[in-house]
């Protein structure tokens, strides 16, 4: 019943699909990280002006549908004369959800870091700007990991809606391969191992990543 | 750049069967998706490791892969193996197998946050594995994982925009496809964004309704919060 020879033949083609797939996903966890770090220090700001923006960023990216993010990035961006590649618009939108998502899971991360720290760190004279970066952010990193590398295998099945706006990574290499042998069945099987295989090596990295902390911290 | 509110006007009652269409599939979905998900929690506590084993590989396969990528293969790749479905049904069924993986998960926190004394000391009063579930495990439960629930069900609907790339006519499929054929990108889209804007914020505010409805099992009986 199930034919997988014709796929099979492709397989380098998935192979480089799911190299793809993987860039993009590190790609815009990377960047996106950098800017929730942005956005989350906005937001834990004492100061309105700052917090504001901030909080309203975050909200409104995480009750909009990644596709969502994808049509105005490609639409209307061009629109108001922003030409951007069809890559770099699908780095731009998953960069942007993501970076709303991980905002908030730093947000709570921050919380975590007790004030006496922060204290500490003043008494020795540490500008608020050390604080931040050695104290406070490597320390939200660790406490809300748990939830970053959840956020990560979100991203790596996310990367899949980018094949919509015309992107070669896996799903569409799976859906071009089954469209030429007439087997979509066999095309997006083998799709859905290598994703399983990504987000399952994804979540052993980080179980791994989290009990290494939590032995360093008891010794 | 132009903006011409008339677009929307004329093509109203087309988006309101879009919006009518996305709400009816996330809840007929997720609710699904929701009873699933309890059940394949309470197959966990089963005593059998191998009934554990099926619902743990269920879980790891549904939320391993792409959502998208799911749907496909029911929509594309199931008549090969004799399965016809239309799209909406695909979508339902879709939404329904992938949201119970990430239920079962909510619903076996929940068991693990009820402390196993009770159930013993149910089940020592004589009360049958349905009871101990029904009026001690769950009301408690409930309290506790309200909030992932209603994380859930924000995030499904979320989930329905992805329906649209297989021609079911939802909200998304709706207004872009308008949006591309009349070139109106920037008013169909924004009515796109407001659309779910509404849907996210009307279930924040009804789930945050809900957990404090649920609070009321933690009162003691004189009345005060536990």
């Amino acid at each position: 019943m199930l034919d997988f020879s014709g796929a099979l033949n492709e397989f380098p083609l998935f192979l480089r699909g799911a190299w793809a797939s993987v860039v993009y996903a590190a790609g815009c966890l990377i960047l996106g990280f950098a800017l929730a770090v942005i956005i989350c220090r906005a937001r834990i700001s004492p100061s309105r002006l700052a917090s504001l923006p901030a909080r309203l960023y975050i909200n409104m990216v995480r009750a909009t549908p990644l596709l969502v993010v994808l049509l105005i990035v490609f639409n209307i961006l061009p629109f108001i004369g922003l030409e951007l590649s069809p890559q770099v618009s699908a780095l731009l939108s998953l960069t942007v959800c993501t970076a709303g998502y991980q905002a908030e899971i730093l947000r709570g991360g921050f919380a975590g870091v007790a004030e006496g720290q922060v204290e500490a760190g003043r008494v020795t004279g540490m500008s608020e700007r050390q604080i931040f970066l050695h104290i406070k952010l490597p320390q939200a990193f660790r406490l809300t990991l748990p939830a970053l590398v959840n956020e990560a295998t979100i991203m790596i099945k996310g990367t899949s809606l980018i094949s919509t706006v015309g992107i070669l990574e896996l799903t569409r290499v799976a859906q071009n391969v089954g469209n030429s042998h007439f087997r979509p069945l066999e095309a997006l099987l083998i799709a859905a191992v290598l994703y399983w295989l990504m987000t399952t090596a994804m979540t052993l990295a980080g179980d791994l990543l989290i009990s290494r902390y939590a032995r360093e911290k008891q010794s | 750049m132009s903006f011409n509110p008339a677009i929307i006007t004329d093509n109203l009652p087309q988006i309101l069967a879009g919006l009518r269409l996305t709400i009816l599939l996330w809840l007929a979905g997720t609710v699904a998706g929701m009873a699933l998900g309890f059940v394949l929690a309470v197959f966990q506590t089963s005593r059998l490791w191998p009934v554990r084993l099926l619902v743990a590989v269920y879980q790891s396969i549904f939320r391993g892969t792409p959502f998208l990528v799911q749907i496909f293969l029911l929509y594309y790749g199931g008549p090969l193996v004799g399965l016809m479905l239309s799209a909406e049904t695909a979508g339902v069924l879709g939404l329904t197998l992938y949201s119970a993986a990430y239920f079962t998960e909510i619903f076996r926190a929940g068991f693990g946050a009820v402390n196993v004394g009770q159930a013993e000391a149910g089940q020592i009063c004589g009360l049958s594995k349905f009871q101990i579930l029904r009026h001690i495990q769950l009301p408690q439960m409930m309290v506790t994982i309200t909030p992932a629930l209603v994380g859930m069900f924000i995030v499904m609907s979320k989930e329905t925009a992805i329906l649209s790339v297989m021609t079911v006519p939802e909200i998304t499929a709706v207004l872009s496809g308008i949006g591309s054929a009349t070139f109106t990108y920037v008013e169909t889209l924004l009515v796109l964004v407001l659309c779910y804007w509404v849907l996210v914020g009307v279930t924040t505010w009804i789930g945050g309704r809900v957990e404090r409805r649920m609070q009321r099992h933690l009162l003691t009986a004189n009345g005060k919060t536990a």
